[in-house]
């Protein structure tokens, strides 16, 4: 094995070779352009470098309105994720009833799905009942996308906390609400809030459905940056939009996974 | 401190019987363990005590009262788990507290309590600690003391040292004896060790599949197994097959009296139970072992069943001696009767 | 200090309560909002392409709609497109990623923590940044081209608006998903099994194919099935960084939908992504029921 191992180095250099081009370079052009007023062809580096396109950027209103629209929007739907979802998420690590399998898995089944197929046809729906271009539209679309990661964490989170820990404190004397309201909840809270942060962060970029349902009369912060990136000739702004919202979004999405552990993820997918 | 009685209390999961119908009675402020294998239903039953876990069938009277289908908030037990099951987002404090604030106790009442119980395990001074930043040892007194500061009236404890290393074990077990009596408090402890059970038992249930097997202090289990799973599951015994006939047994070449019926039966003996003797049997010793206080051989009797020995140190013994043994004290098995005792 | 063993003459007291089904309770909603805006829309759509109103203004059977996408030349070949598209990313995903998942088994070095950083950074990039990143970077003109110009190579034709383009950005949005799965296959896999194996003499290659891929079968059935779903419904990058025609069928959907106002032939699209996806979906599926019935087991 050891004799393996050894012979192994070369392959990581070409790998993180590759990598640097294929992962880092792409991200460093978005925080280069972002800090650049002038950048003519051949040069490597920007020709001038500056914060005038932040200035720029913060100055627009619609760029405002549609970071406004997508906070609200997130948290709405955030908001209903945990109310619908973190009770069946505790049914399903903590309760037995009939037909428990069968309704966790028709919640997986909706990865079996082609996404965009899925979201036509619900937008077909949505034309009938003229739910296209409005809030409750995107909200509902939105929401669907955040269902199987609201029930999936948190259903991991209750199953971790330990039943001798609850038997514990049902000994003690407290009653079957106080044990959740003392024990349960604050011991699966930290996965729980990183779930909601990650659906908070999910919404706030999800694309498609917003794309497809609400535009171009609900304007999101994506579909903002979409206009951008097609139609505007100055290539600044959406490097300045980039790097000043998903800077933010970066930091929370690490801090969320440091609770959860790496591999939750992929488990939670049927690895 | 509490009377506690089982009447015909059972278990079953699914059309799996993890308790038979037993009845057991503890008196007040006896110290009891339930001792045997794993799987052999003393954790479920100590669960039924304390209402982690419904009987399918029986009472569970505490002073008198079915307490069978009570919730364990509702009961006046309180347990002690194997994982020690300490609320790891409170600290030391809050932990032992959680139980009063329940009971909406004046803060200062509370926070008397809380004390004398940390005092009691020996953990003052360490009520703003995480649970975290404590030893398996510290961990579990401080489990024991959140159950002591409710003042139950029966104490259930199960497994609590089993994650524990021998010596903070033989600690442990010193400190909750000292507390007990000092207390006075019906305690039912739940253990696969025989020297725990042995060591701090008033008396022991010896449990084997969901059934109890025998039910006595340490020392009736110890010189009088009633049976041959007992027998075998305490102490060492040298267990050989053989026959009875005519008020007598033969087993591994020895020839014991015993009045009992012919058939198949087993002789137990107890390695310490041999004496050597010239008219005894010729065994030889193929292996010995120095424990220190005696010497431990192992040899191979008439028939090649092998038999364990213990000989005074002083006395020099190798590999590949002969000795002549006899059992001084022994039992006879037989099944369907009741044991055989030698003088 | 009685103990008796017989303990039939106590009379069994009152049945134990069993537990309601509260549980049904708690699910309902995400339940019905499951049912009511997914599994219906989709049922709905797939039964509105067949269940038309016919010219003289009654409802019947009908399937004009699939005779006209079959017959047309144009939707054809955006389904070669996608397919083509699916298979060439899903044997790229592959391809980079096992490599990087045997490299992180098996190396302990700093440069391994490395490579695991950079290949599941995508993660934490939402699709909109990947986008306008990749356009950056390996568009006309870009950081790309100019990097590769100042060494001496020239002649760089960008991947960006070509068929390439799709391909290329959804490794990248991918990657680390396949990454995860294939590692906690692979994480499965005892050091021991494989010393083994080595013991007896087995070459690198030959683990690899008789050890190690067995051994992950699991995990790249999830992949494969997944992805597959997950590449064949692509709207976005195929919008922003492929081709306009032939299109994939996810930009196809949309421009129906929205430009061309056709929702039942976008319906109709829908439909047929359903039924090639359909096989992926049931294996996928089949995949983590086995899984779960191994969980129920344990």
């Amino acid at each position: 094995m050891t004799g393996w191992i050894k012979r192994l180095d070369w392959p990581g250099y070409v790998l993180a070779i590759f990598l640097i081009f294929f992962v880092l370079l792409p991200i460093l052009t978005v925080f280069i352009w972002a800090f650049t007023e002038q950048w003519f062809y051949p040069s490597i580096l920007p020709t001038k470098w500056g914060l005038k396109y932040w200035f720029k950027v913060l100055e627009r209103g619609d760029v405002w309105a549609a970071f406004f629209t997508s906070i609200q929007l997130s948290a709405i739907v955030t908001g209903l994720s945990a109310l619908i979802c973190l009770p069946a998420a505790y049914a399903f690590a903590r309760m037995d009833f009939p037909g428990k399998q069968l309704f966790m898995m028709s919640f997986l089944m909706g990865n079996a799905f082609p996404r965009f197929a899925l979201i036509i046809s619900i937008a077909v729906l949505f034309l009938s009942l003229n739910l296209v271009g409005t809030w409750a539209g995107v909200i509902i679309i939105q929401l669907l996308n955040t269902i199987l990661l609201m029930i999936w964490l948190p259903t991991a989170a209750f199953q971790g906390v330990s039943r001798n820990m609850e038997e514990a404190a049902a000994d003690v004397g407290a009653t079957p609400l106080q044990v959740f309201w003392h024990v349960t909840l604050p011991q699966a809270l930290p996965a729980i809030g990183a779930a909601l942060l990650m659906t908070f962060v999910w919404t706030f970029y999800e694309t498609e459905g917003a794309w497809l349902v609400g535009a171009p009369r609900v304007q999101t912060m994506p579909l903002m940056m979409m206009s951008m990136i097609n139609n505007q000739l100055v290539v600044q702004y959406g490097a300045v939009l980039s790097v000043a919202l998903w800077v933010p979004s970066l930091v929370a999405l690490l801090l969320a996974r440091r609770v959860m552990g790496s591999d939750s993820f992929a488990k939670g997918l049927g690895a | 401190m509490a009377r506690l009685s089982l009447a015909g209390v059972s278990k079953e999961f699914g059309s799996v019987a993890a308790v038979s119908p037993l009845s057991l009675d503890i008196t007040d402020g006896e110290l009891v363990c339930l001792l045997g294998p794993s799987g052999s239903g003393k954790s479920t039953l100590l669960r039924m005590i304390g209402g982690f876990e419904m009987p399918t069938a029986g009472q569970v009277l505490i002073d008198g009262q079915d307490v069978a289908h009570v919730r364990p908030n509702r009961r006046p037990t309180a347990m002690v788990f194997q994982s020690h099951a300490l609320w790891t987002h409170m600290n030391v404090f809050e932990n032992v507290a959680f139980g009063l604030k329940l009971r909406k106790l004046p803060a200062a009442q509370v926070h008397e309590k809380v004390m004398t119980a940390l005092e009691l395990v020996g953990l003052n001074g360490y009520e703003k600690r995480s649970p975290r930043q404590l030893s398996g040892g510290q961990q579990q007194r401080v489990a024991i003391a959140r159950c002591l500061v409710l003042e139950p009236k029966i104490l259930l404890m199960d497994e609590p040292f089993a994650s524990l290393d021998q010596h903070l074990r033989e600690r442990l077990r010193e400190e909750v004896r000292q507390i007990q009596r000092k207390l006075g408090i019906t305690t039912l402890f739940v253990t696969h060790a025989q020297d725990e059970a042995l060591a701090l038992a008033d008396r022991i249930v010896v449990m084997s599949m969901g059934a109890i097997e025998q039910v006595g202090t340490p020392d009736e289990i110890y010189a009088n197994p009633s049976t041959p799973f007992v027998a075998g599951f305490i102490g060492t015994m040298n267990m050989l097959k053989g026959i009875a006939q005519a008020g007598h047994v033969s087993a591994a070449g020895f020839r014991v009296k015993a009045d009992i019926a012919d058939g198949e039966a087993t002789l137990a003996v107890r390695p310490e139970d041999f004496v050597l003797t010239d008219g005894g049997l010729a065994v030889k010793v193929r292996r010995v072992v120095n424990l220190g206080p005696y010497l431990l051989a192992e040899a191979e009797g008439g028939d090649g069943s092998a038999i364990t020995v213990h000989i005074d140190k002083n006395r020099v013994v190798r590999e590949g001696d002969i000795l002549a043994i006899a059992p001084q004290r022994y039992a006879v098995y037989r099944e369907g009767a009741a044991p055989y005792r030698s003088a | 200090m009685a103990d008796t063993l017989q303990g039939s003459t106590v009379t069994p007291s009152k049945a134990v309560p069993k537990g309601r089904p509260y549980g049904l309770l708690f699910i309902a909603l995400p339940v019905a909002l499951i049912v009511s805006f997914l599994f219906f829309p989709a049922l709905k759509s797939i039964f509105g392409t067949i269940w038309v109103k016919q010219p003289d203004g009654s409802y019947g059977v009908s399937i004009a709609t699939y005779q006209f996408f079959f017959s047309d030349a144009y939707s054809l070949a955006n389904l070669a497109q996608t397919l083509w598209t699916t298979v060439v990313t899903m044997v790229m995903l592959i391809a980079v990623n096992l490599p990087i998942a045997i490299y992180l088994r098996f190396s302990k070095s700093k440069l391994a923590i490395f490579v695991q950083v950079l290949a599941l950074f995508p993660m934490f990039v939402p699709g909109i940044i990947i986008v306008y990143a990749l356009i950056r970077y390996m568009g006309p003109n870009g950081l790309l081209q100019t990097l590769l110009e100042a060494v001496g190579i020239f002649g760089f034709q960008s991947p960006y608006l070509t068929p390439w383009g799709p391909v290329i950005g959804m490794l990248w949005d991918a990657m680390p998903f396949t990454l995860l799965v294939l590692t906690a296959g692979m994480s499965a896999i005892p050091t021991s099994a494989i010393e083994a194996a080595e013991d007896v003499g087995a070459s690198p290659m030959r683990i690899l194919f008789s050890i190690i891929l067995p051994q992950i079968k699991n995990s790249l059935l999830v992949v494969t099935s997944l992805n597959f779903l997950g590449l064949f419904g692509q709207a976005f990058m195929p919008f922003m960084l492929g081709p306009t025609s032939p299109e994939m069928m996810g930009p196809f959907m949309l421009r129906t939908f929205s430009s061309v106002r056709d929702p039942l032939q976008a319906a109709t699209q829908a439909t047929i992504v359903f039924a090639l996806c359909s096989l992926a979906g049931l294996a996928y599926v089949r995949s983590i029921a086995r899984r779960r019935a191994q969980e129920v087991v344990k």
